[in-house]
């Protein structure tokens, strides 16, 4: 079969020729404003990890009034991987295995490695490499192994299940594995044992309003911050800094070059706020930006009253740090 | 089935320096009836015009072209000047051809009423001052092979003198001929012998002028009896056979004049999906359907997006469509069969055109160099991405993705004598697309560049023989690529496939006996395939895929390089019978096909494993204990009465391996040949000569469908199975005015069904184009005083897609769906009101046609497309084009 459906959207859009009008209907709020409960990110520390590593997860779970302190999370580490001709990041049979811990809003447990007896006595292989990773399950030879992603990474999906009082959500870790290289000559492997560096999570060092009376620091690892207001309908600049150590260099294997490459990570921020609006959703520096921050405009709300920002700082290795902050909208 | 248009206009436009039947061949050009021509209209009485007196003595010669309508008993019924001189010479013209006869023209050997385009041209020719008795047809007759006169040669005008009484004459012994004061027109010639094949042929002779011929004829087999030595008449070897000519195919409002554009408004063919140009036949995907140009495959109809057609329509004799059930000397497709011939080059001077509209410009220029050799060459340049650039905002271009594209045809054909002719065809098309969707975030960034192309280099070597039989070599070489490479952010996605492919197509055809002709011959195929593959092993997408418009692929994805050879060499053999009222059309194929490729396993990246390649033969199996044998087609139709038809066809068919498919790392190197069971039969009748209404009704099973393995653990090169099974069944309506009085059009509707069960054990779902009901109503109609006016009305049931029910936080801003039931859901169904308005301008030695065809009149918003918004909570619907006018201009000389 064709590229068709992909297809069809560059010619829908020929319309815009003649009539410069968009043939995407109105969705309605973007995803960046936050209306009711919803998770905006489920974080691993460390970011990577070997199978047997121990592993803390929390996540920012928020509504319309704030971060919500101590969520009602239930917690599991899902073995099922996904198809490869499954076009979602999870496999939707993950959503259907029961808790391993929790309620809390916290969950500690190690990167499954090796076998786990089962309740009927039987042994269950849960090794992230052998099902998310470049080894082939030891209970399935001749299996197909995982392909890694652009930055060679493999990831053991972890599943956080929250229970609001108005809504049940479920969002995901995928958590880092830190797997042998695969496809690989034996010096290339070696050389990679010996160079390749544990993802870190990235770091949110500050949010920063910058309105036409002069920046205003919102959120700052050094806690050092103002207070702040906005006019209602005045557009400002917000922005999200890092510390240069947060973009870290990787090696990476290039299966299609065969060539053991040099890569930086590229940096995203995903925008939230509780009212008003964003120019983008997220933004960000790529791999070759050396800028250790990102800017968005936001459109402060009609209404006056207290306005919430989140920041979620993601890797391109899928290390997550993220960050809230507040201003009051003024009449 | 079958499907047809034939193109006429460069026939009928044929010139004559003396009054004479403006048609040389007559096979086309009075293709009024919806069947096969088997006679020609013959002008039996030519009236001579009253000069008028003062233009004589000015020495003013004219030509006027007129229309004339003749009857099914040869009588003229009206006659209008198409392109007229001045209002004494038309008068002239008209009331001189409404005193000629003609024999009628016979449509499957019927009688039947046409319409013929004729050029009568006012010429001063004093010399016509006789001296007595002139030579004015000679010629000499040689022997075929060793070209040594023939002496003792009987050479008869069989429609000159009394009736039973022909003109003779016999050569010498330098196997000459001559005779004296020929009438002018056309004139049947017999040559005879008892050592010789008898032949007969027919020569135009000129008023004025000498003609001299020189005949090739063959020595008698032993054997052979003489009286089944004629040309084979063609009976129809579908099931069922609509033509559409195409003039009416150019006039068709929402093609933009393009005549292959036309097909997606026939019985059997559902709406492409918006922008791809697909044809979906009987139920079929797209890539199940074969396109082949003068019998040489090729890998697209369409340019990207479905804009144009990649053959310039002028360079196009006819198209036949077959959505299924086709005859025996085509195969290596499960669904439809697209069949383009291509048309004769001018016969004398130069012709050609110049057209523009808002999307591209093209042109085509046409000469006879020499009574043996004619040459043409087209082409076409697209301009709609510059015009929109240039016309809106810089950054609309980065969203808005028009594709560039342009095509390129050149022809020569030389007249090795008068029945042998080799022609050379280059065909060429290029299509580029590039679109960027810009982010802040670098992640969210997209590219998208396609450049896809092909080429073909054909030489067709044709020899009709003088023992009636018929023989066609066809070999081409040629090279596609089909390059396309996306970037989600960092992450590529990429396939490209290089494809050197080399065909060599041999055919006879001889009547044996009286009802009976065979017809056998050699489709041999290679494919040389180089591809290179990365990224998400989701995409490109895969009919069956449950997936959701604008979905970001998965992040996991490999790397691939590959090679694929598959070499076909298929015989094949057609019987044609008639016996009575009933025709058969049985034929046999054969298929083997050597499959063969470099890697079987992936590789391990650690120089451990070095690929290990394989190569075998398959079949396209027949059921039962019959598995290996040659697959069985047939056709036949009763002609119960002269009005009404019954057809039955049916056969079953074999599709190679897609090479692309045959990935170790994204597919599976060990698949085979899917097949097809295909069976149909219908109902035709004609209300009047022009009228006439279609019934047909089909089923089609399909067998060794590929599909994805959807196992969470699949094993090493087994992305792919083949174990998938298909079903479409239903039936169509079309009932058709053809061309009368300025007017034609149609109404078709299909009911179909088709679905699909991808693995054993699964339940059936429905195809990803299946549309339940497909209603197309189109009419045009000739105004007068050059203006011409159209609409066409269409509507289709919306395609099935996969409902999505929830959904899930995977990242930041990123969510999962949760699908619903398989293509249980439908995009609303689509209907569209378009209009084609033309004006014509005819001068004396060129025509300029303006003419501006309106999509979407009515600018309904028609659902294309669902699209959800990020975490799949709200549902909406793409739209397709607003109004959208396209103007253009042709100008024909």
């Amino acid at each position: 079969m064709t590229n068709m459906r992909p297809l069809s959207l560059s010619i829908l859009c020929v319309a815009l020729v003649t009539a410069a009008v968009g043939c995407k209907p109105d969705l309605g709020a973007p995803i960046s404003v936050v209306s009711g409960p919803q998770i905006l990110a489920v974080r691993g520390q460390p970011a990577e990890a070997a199978p047997g590593t121990m592993v803390k997860y929390d996540l920012l779970a928020v509504d319309s009034m704030g971060t919500v302190a101590n969520p009602v999370v239930g917690w599991a580490q899902c073995h099922i991987p996904k198809s490869p001709a499954d076009p979602n990041a999870v496999s939707v049979a993950c959503l259907a295995i029961p808790d391993d811990a929790g309620p809390s809003p916290t969950f500690t447990a190690p990167m499954p490695q090796g076998t786990i007896t089962g309740l009927d006595g039987g042994t269950i292989n849960i090794d992230a490499c052998q099902h998310f990773g470049p080894d082939a399950p030891s209970d399935m030879p001749g299996v197909r192994p995982r392909d890694p992603d652009v930055t060679g990474g493999y990831y053991q999906p972890v599943r956080a299940n929250w229970r609001s009082d108005a809504a049940a959500l479920t969002g995901f870790d995928l958590e880092r594995i830190r797997c042998d290289l695969a496809n690989a000559p034996a010096d290339v492997t070696a050389m990679y044992n010996m160079s390749y560096k544990l993802n870190v999570n990235p770091t949110v060092a500050s949010i920063t309003l910058s309105p036409d009376t002069g920046p205003a620091v919102l959120f700052a690892t050094t806690g050092m911050v103002a207070a702040a207001t906005v006019a209602a309908g005045q557009s400002v600049t917000l922005r999200v800094a890092w510390p240069a150590e947060a973009a870290e260099s990787y090696l990476v294997w290039n299966l299609a070059a065969q060539a053991l490459e040099t890569h930086r990570e590229a940096l995203s921020v995903s925008w939230f706020t509780s009212a008003g609006q964003y120019a983008h959703d997220s933004s960000g520096r790529g791999e070759q930006d050396t800028t250790t921050s990102t800017d968005d405009v936001w459109t402060a709300p009609a209404a006056a009253g207290p306005v919430h920002f989140w920041v979620v700082l993601r890797d391109s290795r899928g290390g997550v740090d993220f960050a809230e902050a507040s201003i009051d909208v003024t009449p | 089935m079958k499907l047809r248009i034939i193109a006429l206009g460069g026939l009928l436009l044929a010139a004559h320096t003396t009054p004479a039947l403006a048609q040389s061949d007559g096979a086309g050009a009075a293709a009024s009836e919806p069947g096969t021509i088997t006679k020609p209209p013959k002008l039996v009485k030519f009236v001579q015009a009253a000069y008028p007196q003062d233009k004589h003595d000015a020495g003013i010669t004219a030509s006027v072209l007129l229309s004339i309508e003749i009857g099914d008993d040869g009588k003229v019924g009206e006659v209008e000047v198409v392109k007229g001189a001045s209002p004494d010479f038309d008068a002239a013209a008209v009331a001189a051809a409404k005193q000629f006869v003609f024999e009628p023209a016979e449509i499957d050997n019927q009688p039947a009423p046409v319409k013929i385009t004729y050029r009568y041209d006012f010429t001063i020719v004093e010399e016509l001052v006789k001296a007595g008795p002139q030579i004015n047809f000679e010629g000499v007759v040689l022997e075929r092979f060793k070209k040594k006169p023939l002496a003792n040669v009987s050479v008869r005008l069989l429609d000159v003198g009394a009736p039973g009484a022909p003109v003779k004459g016999v050569t010498d012994d330098d196997g000459h001929f001559a005779f004296v004061d020929v009438p002018p027109g056309p004139h049947k010639v017999e040559l005879s012998n008892p050592k010789l094949v008898t032949q007969t042929t027919e020569e135009i002779i000129a008023f004025g002028k000498k003609k001299t011929v020189k005949y090739l004829i063959e020595e008698r087999e032993e054997g052979v009896d003489e009286d089944v030595v004629v040309r084979a008449p063609r009976i129809k070897k579908e099931a069922v056979e609509t033509s559409i000519r195409t003039e009416e195919a150019r006039k068709v409002p929402g093609t933009q004049g393009d005549t292959l554009k036309v097909v997606q408004n026939l019985p059997g063919v559902g709406r492409s999906a918006f922008g791809s140009g697909a044809l979906i036949v009987w139920g079929s995907a797209a890539n199940e359907t074969v396109i082949n140009v003068d019998g040489v495959e090729i890998p697209s109809l369409y340019h990207v997006g479905g804009l144009r057609s990649t053959i310039n329509s002028d360079m196009v004799r006819s198209i036949d469509l077959s959505p299924g059930s086709y005859g025996a000397d085509y195969g290596r497709g499960l669904g439809g069969l697209v069949k383009i011939e291509l048309a004769p080059l001018t016969k004398e001077g130069v012709h050609g055109y110049f057209a523009a509209d808002i999307m591209d410009a093209s042109a085509m220029v046409a000469a006879a160099v020499t009574p043996q050799l004619r040459v043409g060459v087209a082409a076409r340049v697209s301009y709609l991405d510059r015009l929109a650039s240039a016309v809106v905002s810089p950054d609309v271009g980065d969203f808005v993705p028009i594709p560039r594209y342009d095509d390129y045809q050149a022809r020569a054909t030389y007249a090795l004598d008068r029945d042998a002719e080799l022609t050379a065809t280059f065909l060429a098309s290029d299509d580029h697309l590039q679109r960027t969707i810009p982010s802040d975030d670098p992640n969210d960034q997209r590219t998208q560049t396609i450049n896809s192309s092909y080429k073909r280099l054909i030489l067709r070597y044709t020899n009709l023989m003088p023992d009636g039989a018929s023989v066609a070599v066809t070999g081409s070489a040629g090279f596609d690529q089909n390059d396309e490479t996306d970037h989600f952010g960092a992450n590529p996605i990429g396939l490209t496939q290089h494809t050197w492919q080399y065909a060599l197509r041999s055919s006879y055809r001889r009547k044996l006996s009286q009802g009976f002709i065979l017809s056998f011959g050699v489709d041999m195929q290679a494919h040389q395939v180089a591809l290179t593959r990365e990224g998400s092993p989701t995409l490109p997408p895969r009919e069956g895929d449950i997936t959701v418009f604008g979905q970001v692929p998965p992040e996991d994805g490999g790397s691939d390089h590959w090679n694929v050879m598959l070499i076909d060499t298929a015989p094949y053999a057609t019987a044609e019978i008639t016996i009575g009222r009933l025709s058969l059309v049985p034929g046999l194929r054969f298929e083997p096909t050597l499959i063969e490729g470099d890697a079987s396993l992936p590789s391990n990246g650690q120089g451990t494993s070095p690929p290990i390649g394989y190569a075998r033969f398959d079949v396209p199996g027949n059921p039962g204990f019959l598995s290996k044998a040659p697959n069985p087609r047939l056709a036949a139709a009763f002609h119960a009465t002269r009005r009404l038809t019954l057809t039955f066809g049916g056969g079953i068919y074999g599709q190679p391996p897609n090479p692309a498919d045959m990935s170790p790392a994204f597919g599976n190197p060990t698949i085979n040949m899917s097949r097809a069971l295909h069976v149909s039969g219908g109902v035709g009748y004609k209300l009047t000569p022009t009228l006439s209404l279609e019934v047909v009704g089909f089923y089609k099973r399909l067998f060794d469908l590929v599909s994805r393995n959807l196992s969470p653990y699949p094993p090493v090169a087994d992305a792919l199975t083949q174990d998938g099974v298909g079903r479409s069944y239903g039936g169509q309506v079309l009932l058709r005015q053809e061309l009368l009085r300025g007017f034609f059009g149609w109404v078709t509707y299909s009911l179909i069904r088709s679905e699909r069960l991808d693995h054993p054990g699964e339940g059936w779902r429905l195809f990803d184009y299946d549309q339940t009901h497909v209603l197309a109503v189109l009419a045009s109609y000739q105004i007068g005083h050059g203006w011409e006016a159209g609409a066409r009305f269409r509507y289709t049931t919306g395609v099935p897609r996969t409902p999505v029910i929830g959904s899930y936080e995977v990242g930041p801003g990123e969510y999962d769906p949760i699908f619903g039931a398989h293509n249980s859901i439908r995009i609303p169904a689509f209907y569209q009101l378009d209009a084609r308005v033309e004006r014509s301008w005819v001068f004396r030695r060129t025509k300029l046609n303006v003419f501006l065809d309106v999509q979407n009149v009515t600018d309904r918003k028609s659902p294309e497309e669902i699209i959800y918004n990020t975490d799949y909570t709200t549902k909406g619907y793409i739209t397709g084009l607003p109004t959208l006018a396209v103007l253009g201009a042709r100008l024909e000389f």
